[in-house]
């Protein structure tokens, strides 16, 4: 009976540790970002609709630039599409 | 070929372990950022309007499945709970793939940074495992049963 209850509770602790323990990315539900080259991230003050597919989401800004579109501004967040450029 | 009982029970634990530590895990990261996991309930299409309500059901239903994986006289159910949470969150993805007018992030699913086809990639092979957990350990029940009323019955 207690290595019934053992295991299990080694688990449960072990995910909560997990759970605080990474780093998890805040995504941002209202906005999307884009990366500019000295590394940071600009709000762009809208969520983007890049479509249903796996290439590359990309926004066209008002200077011209195509730019990545990223769900946080965090550079693990690269966002997913159908592959179009969507326009700002 | 048929599983012998020991192997059969080691991948019913195996599972269990499994299961809680994933609903565990997403559990708990919700409830650390429950305002940020509403708000994000709230964008997304037909749930919308109840965000308030699911963003506490959520990590409440995970956390209770996980402790019933815990009892082995409840572990079907446990496995019943956990195949049904996940075909809800399935059906969900694929209806918000194929008839939502926008898609929204990915965000509010178990692992926050995989898009929504990683998602349902995954999802289909918990299915495959909660499934694999209702057949053995409803059989292990089952045989357990049988040897305890074959047993009571030679005492008497």
């Amino acid at each position: 009976m207690k290595t019934n209850f053992l295991l299990p509770m080694i688990a449960m602790i072990f995910a909560i540790g997990m759970s605080f323990a990474t780093d998890s990315v805040l995504i941002d539900p209202n906005q999307d970002y884009v990366r500019l080259d000295d590394g940071s991230f600009m709000p762009l003050g809208k969520e983007i609709d890049c479509g249903i597919g796996d290439s590359t989401c990309e926004v066209e800004l008002p200077n011209g630039e195509i730019r990545p579109v990223y769900d946080a501004s965090d550079p693990n967040t690269p966002k997913v599409g159908d592959g179009e450029v969507n326009q700002l | 070929m048929l599983l012998r009982k020991d192997i059969k029970k080691v991948i019913v634990e195996g599972l269990s372990l499994f299961f809680i530590l994933l609903f565990t895990y997403a559990a708990v990261n919700k409830l650390q950022q429950l305002n940020v996991f509403e708000n994000q309930l709230e964008q997304f299409p037909f749930i919308g309007g109840l965000a308030q309500y699911i963003a506490w059901a959520v990590p409440a239903t995970l956390i209770t499945v996980s402790v019933l994986f815990f009892f082995n006289k409840v572990k079907v159910l446990a496995f019943i709970g956990s195949f049904t949470i996940i075909l809800l969150f399935t059906l969900y993805i694929l209806a918000v793939l194929n008839f939502a007018a926008s898609i929204p992030c990915s965000c509010a699913g178990i692992f926050s940074s995989w898009s929504w086809h990683e998602q349902l990639y995954f999802n289909t092979g918990v299915l495959l495992m909660a499934a694999v957990g209702i057949a053995f350990s409803h059989r292990r029940r089952r045989s357990k049963l049988e040897s305890t009323t074959i047993q009571s019955y030679i005492k008497s």
